[in-house]
């Protein structure tokens, strides 16, 4: 690119992304994206913690203190009403840990250890071969700890109601991937779905953003005035990229707002009043917790302190920049083929589906993410980008990154590529749309048809 | 010989199988103003959109400042095309430095040079305006600045005065005659108001269904399309005189004054086409032996009826 060139690509280019960042509307959707998406985290927790999946437990009671032995070596639940008839969640109990093969063979999904020390910690393992849905552990939580307060119950006589309540007992089950020893949940998942979904808002607003500016520019004959100076692909790359421009600024914005959010969050529970009950429950001396001893300890908090923030937000910004750039030349076509937004709506169907259907996909993996459907959707160039952010959180090899992004870096550079040569003769037809056998004839011919 | 601003020789332009352009051989030189006329789909918006790089002929040569059109020379030129807009997102001066700066001038010269236009035009108020508040006359003057600030060589403007009042007209029509004659600017004029012409233009070029069908300086089209049209003032006896004529000219109007002369009778005004090989003053030595001539003058065609009648023997 010579000097000259690159001088106007960067005028468009600083056009495109000053007259939006300087919107109210830019200013406002950037101030209060964090306080909006941290509302929709909490939503989203609600909801994973809401759905069921089906759950096969090995009760491992090394001690005896929820089971009887009966003739044939098997064991039963010593309080059967402590585990509700439920469709999704079925336990069987014994005195022995099994190793993977086995559980796999027996059809098992988790495996709980508990010996005497559960009745001090009320905490024990949960070894899953693929991680049970908030809802789901939720219940064996609460039937866990209902057997254990059974347990306990029995040996007291005499019982007053403060001695029941000392015996209230909450188990917390913390779980832990038995094939990697990572403690993984639904939590990660959960994050993943928020991030694809902010992945496919980003791509699908801004996107959109540059079909907007596309229909201006030919709506009100400007772009016949701009042709006259500039290249038809050096107005169409500096639009994508100084909008693209837009949308990473406010990335970087959310990330550092958010974290000033988090910042401010946590140095006001640091210095209150629960902080310090918090800690005496904990057994902690005074003023050695902090707010990361707290989400620690907070099982469904946790895995936010094991995810590596800066590959999900540096892999979450490629991400974002590939993938608009490859819809983003999706949208300028459709817009350089309408002369008003109306006439873009059933174009726009088509392009939009395989977002939409990485999003639905995203929505059916969020409880497994390694699922070899949301592994192939997170290389496929038209999916990768909302389908990786599910996966990202848990966890992915290098290589998947690397492979999922060169794919489609090369796929986002062909169709821009194919975009250039539509717009720059599509955005100088008025009065008629283009068939898709002109469409076609365009793209195979290199000659631009501009000086 | 001056090297022209603007030359094509056999150059072709077609989308499809429409023909928009047959091979065009047109040149315009420094410092003219020159307009571009046709009907609606003659070709002059193609052959504008070559000139101005948005698209380059199918064949033949387009040179500018004699040499072959390359993207360098489109900051020597400005270009107000017929239909035409400002972004609604931006304020009206940025907008026009946007361009300026597009074009290779440097922000600061842009901005001086911009103020200096805004007075002359009578937008001082309005640098700092949202360009959705303007009136489609203050919108068309902006776009006007735009297309000049850059100080081009050639100016192209389609339909200029189109959305101006006469007082705005007149304004920017001073602002392209003060380019012209005092920085030497060439001016080619794209317009259907053949009023503009008569009054700007030196030379006038004529397209139709992609061809030139006429083309030289405004003065001598007009004088040759009046193809032996005189004016003739005369007295004395008028059907006499008609029956004289007979065929060997042909009488296109003829009116007689209510007033009649000392002698009682009337005098009458003919418009007479002279065929090819009667000249005027043969003409005149015959009229005076069957009346009185009072006055006899060529009849120069508007702008207007010389289009009318190109187009349609053109088409014919």
């Amino acid at each position: 690119m010579s000097q000259r060139s690159f001088h106007i690509w960067l005028t468009v280019l600083q056009r495109e992304y000053v007259t939006r960042v300087r919107r109210r509307a830019f200013l406002v959707a950037t101030l209060l994206g964090p306080v909006l998406w941290v509302g929709l985290i909490a939503g989203m927790v609600l909801l994973t913690q809401s759905t069921e999946s089906p759950a096969k437990v090995w009760v491992v009671d090394h001690d005896g203190l929820l089971t009887i032995p009966t003739d044939g070596e098997q064991f039963l639940p010593s309080c059967p009403s402590c585990y509700p008839d439920r469709s999704l969640l079925d336990y069987r109990f014994g005195r022995e840990t099994k190793d993977v093969k086995e559980l796999q063979r027996e059809g098992f999904t988790c495996m709980v250890e508990l010996d005497e020390g559960i009745l001090q910690s009320e905490k024990a393992q949960l070894l899953h071969l693929e991680p049970p849905t908030g809802k789901t552990k939720r219940w064996m939580q609460r039937d866990l700890s209902q057997a254990l307060e059974r347990l306990k119950v029995r040996e007291q006589s005499n019982l007053n109601y403060e001695d029941y309540l000392a015996l209230k007992t909450n188990v917390v089950l913390l779980g832990i991937d038995i094939t990697t020893g990572e403690q993984k949940g639904a939590g990660q998942g959960g994050l993943g779905f928020i991030f694809s979904l902010f992945m496919l808002t980003f791509v699908l607003v801004y996107g959109m953003h540059v079909m907007r500016g596309v229909i201006e520019e030919k709506s009100n004959r400007i772009v016949e005035v701009v042709l006259s100076t500039v290249r038809p692909g050096q107005l169409l790359a500096g639009k994508i990229a100084g909008i693209g421009l837009v949308g990473l600024t406010q990335i970087a914005a959310w990330a550092l707002l958010s974290w000033a959010l988090m910042l401010g969050v946590g140095m006001a529970i640091e210095q209150s009043s629960w902080m310090e009950s918090w800690t005496a429950t904990q057994g902690l001396a005074s003023g050695t917790a902090d707010f990361q001893t707290v989400l620690a300890a907070e099982e469904d908090l946790a895995f936010l302190l094991d995810i590596n923030w800066g590959v999900m937000l540096g892999c979450g910004a490629m991400y974002f920049v590939l993938g608009y750039a490859m819809y983003a030349a999706f949208f300028a076509t459709i817009g350089a083929m309408v002369e008003q937004e109306a006439d873009a709506q059933y174009l726009m169907l088509p392009v939009m589906m395989p977002l939409l259907f990485s999003y639905v996909l995203a929505s059916m993996t969020i409880d497994a993410p390694e699922s070899t459907l949301a592994i192939i959707s997170s290389f496929v160039p038209f999916s990768s980008p909302v389908s990786m952010m599910v996966r990202l959180p848990m966890g992915v090899p290098w290589w998947h990154v690397a492979l999922s992004m060169t794919l489609l870096a090369g796929t986002a550079a062909f169709f821009v590529g194919l975009a250039a040569r539509v717009y720059r003769v599509a955005i100088l037809m008025y009065g008629k749309r283009p068939t898709f056998r002109e469409i076609i004839r365009w793209t195979l011919r290199p000659d631009s048809g501009a000086l | 010989m001056a090297t022209p601003v603007l030359h094509t020789q056999g150059v072709t332009k077609a989308f499809g199988d429409h023909v928009a352009l047959s091979p065009l051989d047109v040149e315009v030189m420094e410092g003219r103003i020159v307009g571009l006329l046709g009907p609606n789909g003659a070709g002059k918006t193609t052959l504008l959109r070559m000139v101005t790089g948005i698209t380059k002929p199918d064949n033949g040569e387009l040179k500018m400042w004699g040499e072959p059109h390359h993207r360098k020379l489109l900051s020597r030129m400005g270009y107000l095309p017929e239909e035409r807009g400002l972004y609604k997102s931006m304020r009206v001066a940025e907008q026009v430095l946007y361009f300026a700066t597009l074009r290779g001038m440097n922000r600061m010269e842009a901005e001086r040079d911009l103020k200096g236009w805004f007075e002359r035009l009578e937008v001082e108020g309005w640098w700092n305006r949202e360009v959705a508040d303007l009136s489609k006359g203050m919108a068309q003057k902006i776009q006007f600045i735009a297309t000049v600030l850059h100080r081009p060589e050639l100016l192209i403007l389609d339909e200029p005065f189109s959305g101006l009042d006469p007082i705005n007209a007149a304004l920017v029509r001073g602002e392209m005659l003060r380019l012209v004659q005092e920085e030497g600017t060439t001016l080619v004029l794209s317009t259907h108001d053949m009023g503009s012409v008569e009054a700007l233009c030196d030379e006038v070029i004529l397209l139709h269904q992609g061809r030139k069908v006429l083309a030289g300086p405004t003065d001598t089209v007009r004088e040759d399309a009046r193809r032996g049209r005189i004016r003739v003032v005369m007295r004395g006896n008028l059907m006499a005189f008609v029956a004289e004529l007979g065929a060997r000219a042909e009488l296109l109007s003829k009116s007689t004054s209510q007033v009649k002369s000392n002698e009682g009778q009337s005098v009458h005004q003919l418009e007479i086409a002279l065929p090819d090989g009667w000249p005027m003053p043969d003409f005149l030595s015959w009229a005076v032996n069957h009346v009185e001539v009072l006055e006899a003058v060529p009849l120069k065609l508007s702008m207007e009826e010389v289009f009318v009648q190109s187009v349609e023997s053109a088409g014919s």
